[in-house]
């Protein structure tokens, strides 16, 4: 699933993880009790924030991190760059890119 | 004769260098600026929501555990039922106008666009009409309060979300966008807001109509 900001279709692949969770919970609140749906509804919400936060680390990391080899020079953010593309992931692949 | 022989002097000096303005920016995330700006928008209004779901749990719990609604208050479960469905279908037709415009389909676009709005007003119009005839008023206790605050909150990140599908619609009428990724990005940035606003009204339906 990865980010859901990453593009429009991580998006809406998570809309469709929550239509799912909230079919769950509705059936939890009509077939048992409202407070049992309400604590799998935090469940998931903090399952879902945790795929979320670990994928938004990842691509709020510096691309620095990319560079293969160890030891070399990097450049750190607000250092004048020499005009290398040191990205692994182009901006183009990071929004257009649907693959997680 | 001078100043022109002057002038083209200076622009052959002005050659021999590669670069001009200011410096080149550095990147320092993996993302690009427009990305990183809906990101740190979204994140925001993330955080703007959990508040109002924070005093929403704070009144049920805390201070009416007892009585939730209070007596006499009975919701419109079908309607909005009926409304989320419309909402969470605009989802849809955005993710087509999306994949219409990747393979070139410039029809597919605009119809999906076009339904994408109506869906969304759609909502907005049974949201309002259910105000009009819901029987409480924001001043008629902490229920009424927070009722309206959290759809209300919500139905005005709906409004905003019409507002940039309006430019959406009108830029696809006249040609702005092609399938290349950098040429749609006026679809793909609202279009994540749209997921966004719609996932928040499933959050917000399941907490106060079902929960």
């Amino acid at each position: 699933m990865g980010n859901p900001l990453k593009s429009e279709g991580a998006a809406f692949r998570w809309l469709v993880a929550f239509i799912a969770g909230a079919v769950l919970v509705i059936l939890v609140a009509v077939l048992m009790s409202s407070v049992a749906a309400a604590l799998l509804g935090f469940i998931l919400l903090a399952m879902v924030s945790v795929f979320i936060v670990r994928g938004m680390a990842h691509m709020l990391g510096s691309p620095d991190e990319d560079e293969a080899p160890a030891g070399a020079s990097s450049s750190r953010p607000g250092e004048q760059s020499d005009g290398a593309e040191t990205t692994s992931e182009s901006p183009e692949q990071s929004l257009g890119d649907d693959k997680d | 004769m001078e100043s022109a022989s002057i002038a083209v002097g200076q622009g052959a000096a002005a050659d021999h260098h590669d670069h001009h303005g200011p410096p080149e920016f550095h990147r320092s995330a993996r993302i690009d600026q427009t990305v990183l700006g809906i990101l740190l928008f979204i994140l925001s209004e993330i955080m703007l929501f959990a508040a109002f779901f924070a005093a929403y749990f704070f009144l049920r719990v805390v201070v009416s555990p007892d009585t939730w609604p209070p007596a006499g208050i009975e919701l419109p479960v079908l309607i909005a039922g009926i409304n989320t469905v419309v909402l969470v279908s605009s989802s849809f037709t955005i993710h087509y106008a999306l994949e219409a415009i990747k393979h070139n389909n410039h029809p597919g676009l605009k119809l999906g666009l076009g339904l994408t709005w109506l869906l969304g007003a759609t909502f907005l119009f049974i949201q309002i009409n259910e105000y009009i005839h819901i029987g409480f008023t924001p001043r008629d206790g902490a229920f009424g309060s927070i009722f309206f605050s959290l759809t209300g909150l919500h139905g005005a990140h709906v409004f905003v979300g019409l507002l940039l599908l309006t430019f959406a619609n009108i830029r696809a009428w006249r040609g702005h966008f092609g399938p290349e990724q950098k040429n749609h990005l006026g679809v793909e940035v609202p279009g994540i807001y749209w997921h966004f606003v719609d996932i928040m009204w499933i959050v917000v339906f399941v907490t106060i109509y079902i929960i």
